[in-house]
């Protein structure tokens, strides 16, 4: 019982400690001007300054950096959704020579920093005219991703032979033991494919920011960036936009916990 | 003969065609896009600049784009990498790591030399800050000017003139010492003066933080003014000092200068407080704006300028419509409108022809305080500071400064080490 109760606290307290960034962001976002570098902080502001949502929205287009956010990332989730599994089960469950190698070498990619290949991708795509349009945010998604692949390929690896073999028996091609048995079975990892590269596309800074030259392409990472100048920083207007961006992170994790921790627990991944 | 006619018919025509297209491709305008980190209310004002600039250049479209101003670098290196850089991008100080790099193109080199010497002639002598390795990498078209503002009420609840303000070192040091206040708990309440940028004061005591290519960070005119920075933490008691800083931090929260509430008497500030006080001040907040006291030796209307403004990246695409654009900011030909740009943002001109302008005139009359720097800027013989560590040497410089007022060690080392640290960088970037 005493034992419960120190877990307890000790939990409380770890969770309090991550969740205070979010406090602060909230808080922030709901501060007047003076309050926000007041020393001891000021924890619930007093006016709160709702009006700050409004002001952010309209301070940086917000609302238009939003649709254009959704329409990336949307597009860029069936693309790994649609790719990586295909890759994945290549690799996991059918026997071809040196496959081991080549999945060694798709996920030694994950080992090169985005930093080193950015210039190189970004003549690439340029040579293809696509400088200012969201097909270099979009398309390689459609060709699979390394994370993913290794992610799906483990939890593939796991399928017990059998039921391939049955399906086999049974007359089933392939591709139909892939979609009809495989697939259907790896749907909470499926799902947390789906919720990485949705939290990735959404939170793209470097991506956006190199490929788009207009603003009204712009997305909501590049959008939070302009509430800081050269000059100044809008703290309040900047934590209510932030706010706002996060939130549909905060509301998919919650109707989606329990896919998620499922799917992670699954192919052996944590964190 | 009625074939003869009809050929010389089809013959004009075909002409009359030919040379309406010429007119049709002449008037087709080039459109130049120009990344800017001006965010907020401030994209607004920069997009009608943009729009009387494209009224009086029918020619030529800006588009402008605004571009997170601490990762420009990022995007600006891919797109030069791709030869698809934008045609103009902003940056304040900084231009020669950029001209280093081979990133940017000298403007000598889209102009002809008389061209280059007439508007050389219009900004003298502030076209200096812009030249390296004898080229010129841009022309500032606005610049920022300090001198020192001081509050008149405090002079006379003192019984200090409020019309003679210090134009000397020693006389701004006991006018200060005469308008500091202190608390009950033995606290400074209201700082008379203290100083604050050894970059700039250590021009005024007649230093150099270069000298051509070397640096000189531990020139006898920098020692002496950072002596000076030193002997107000002695004569303050630094704890004290250090703990009036930290209780300023209210009015930096609300982006209040402490000279507007009163924490400070006379302060080294530039021309755009002026407006800030215009705004936030009290009725009967009564100041006087003065140029900077110098020491004997030291330099009177001192001004120090960073190098930076537009650029135009290497590879851009109308590198002469872009250079169009960098210029009327100049306002060479565009008098009125850069006389209009002024009164939008606050962007000092730097000619005299721009200062004749009705606008500016009116402007001046409404915020008579601008005439000090006004005068400056004609009188001054500006210092520039261009080096490929520019970024690095402020950063040690101000390092050094905090250093200084903390009495952390001698000003003599510590800016003799500044001089190893950014002579050391400097070698490095060499090689």
């Amino acid at each position: 019982m005493i034992g419960q109760i120190v877990t307890h606290c000790i939990l409380i307290i770890f969770g309090l400690i991550f969740i205070l960034p979010l406090v602060t962001m909230v808080s922030t976002a709901l501060k007047p001007d003076v309050q926000i570098f007041a020393w001891p902080p000021v924890w619930i502001p007093n006016p709160r300054m709702w009006s700050n949502f409004p002001r952010a929205l309209t301070f940086v287009p917000m609302i238009l950096y939003a649709k254009n956010t959704v329409v990336i990332t949307a597009t860029s989730v069936i693309g790994v959704v649609l790719s990586s599994p295909l890759v994945a089960y290549g690799l996991a469950r059918i026997d071809w020579p040196e496959r081991n190698l080549l999945f060694l070498l798709i996920v030694s990619t994950m080992m090169v920093p985005y930093q080193v290949t950015m210039i190189p991708v970004y003549l690439l795509f340029n040579s293809l005219g696509w400088i200012n349009t969201y097909l270099p945010l979009i398309v390689p998604s459609f060709f699979g991703n390394a994370f993913f692949i290794f992610l799906l390929r483990q939890f593939f690896m796991t399928i017990p032979r059998e039921l391939s073999d049955a399906a086999r028996i049974d007359g089933c091609s392939e591709f139909g033991i892939y979609s009809r048995i495989i697939l259907p079975l790896a749907k909470p990892s499926l799902a947390v494919v789906a919720l990485f590269q949705f939290i990735w596309a959404w939170n793209d800074f470097l991506g956006p920011l190199i490929y788009l030259k207009d603003q009204t392409k712009y997305t909501i990472s590049l959008g939070l960036q302009q509430f800081q100048s050269g000059y100044q920083t809008e703290w309040a207007l900047l934590m209510a936009a932030a706010t706002m961006a996060t939130f549909p992170i905060i509301i998919l994790f919650f109707f989606t916990q329990r896919t998620f921790i499922q799917g992670i627990t699954l192919t052996g991944i944590k964190g | 003969m009625q074939l003869r006619k009809r050929v010389l018919t089809l013959c004009v025509l075909a002409l009359v065609v030919a040379l309406c297209q010429g007119a049709v491709l002449a008037q087709e305008p080039v459109t130049i896009t120009l990344w800017h980190g001006w965010t907020g209310a401030w994209t607004q004002v920069i997009n009608d600049i943009v729009e009387m600039f494209e009224a009086s250049h029918p020619h030529i479209k800006v588009k402008p784009l605004v571009v997170p101003y601490d990762e420009r670098d990022t995007k600006l290196m891919a797109a030069i990498a791709a030869g698809d850089p934008p045609d103009i991008i902003y940056t304040m100080g900084n231009i020669v790591s950029y001209a280093a790099r081979d990133a940017i193109v000298p403007l000598d080199k889209l102009m002809t030399p008389d061209e280059l010497q007439v508007y050389k002639d219009y900004q003298y002598p502030l076209y200096q800050a812009n030249e390296y390795k004898g080229h010129i990498w841009s022309f500032h078209g606005f610049v920022d000017a300090f001198a020192l503002y001081y509050n008149k009420n405090h002079f006379r609840e003192v019984g200090l003139d409020p019309d003679a303000p210090p134009t000397d070192i020693a006389t701004l040091d006991a006018y200060a010492e005469k308008l500091t206040t202190m608390n009950a708990a033995g606290q400074i309440d209201r700082a008379g003066f203290l100083p604050d940028d050894l970059w700039h004061w250590a021009d005024v005591f007649g230093g150099s933080w270069l000298d051509g290519d070397k640096i000189t960070a531990a020139h006898p005119g920098n020692i002496a003014a950072a002596e000076w920075f030193a002997s107000y933490s002695r004569k303050y008691d630094v704890r004290k000092i250090v703990a009036f800083d930290s209780s300023l931090a209210t009015e930096r929260a609300q982006a209040l200068d402490p000279f507007i509430s009163e924490k400070f008497s006379m302060q080294r500030m530039g021309q755009w407080k002026i407006l800030d006080i215009d705004r936030y001040a009290p009725e009967d907040f009564d100041y006087g704006v003065v140029p900077l006291p110098a020491p004997p030796g030291g330099r009177k209307n001192s001004m120090i300028v960073p190098s930076g403004y537009g650029l135009i990246p290497k590879n851009a695409k109308h590198p002469e419509a872009a250079l169009e654009y960098l210029l009327y900011w100049v306002g060479k030909g565009h008098e009125e409108d850069r006389a209009k740009i002024f009164t939008l943002g606050g962007w000092f001109p730097l000619s005299d022809e721009v200062t004749k302008e009705p606008i500016y005139q009116d402007y001046i009359q409404r915020y008579p305080h601008f005439q000090v720097f006004s005068d400056l800027l004609r009188k001054t013989d500006p210092t520039g500071f261009a080096t490929p560590v520019e970024l690095f040497y402020i950063d040690r410089i101000n390092n050094a400064r905090d250093r200084i007022r903390l009495l952390q060690g001698d000003p003599k080392a510590i800016l003799e080490r500044v001089n190893s640290e950014v002579t050391a960088e400097l070698d490095k970037l060499n090689k």
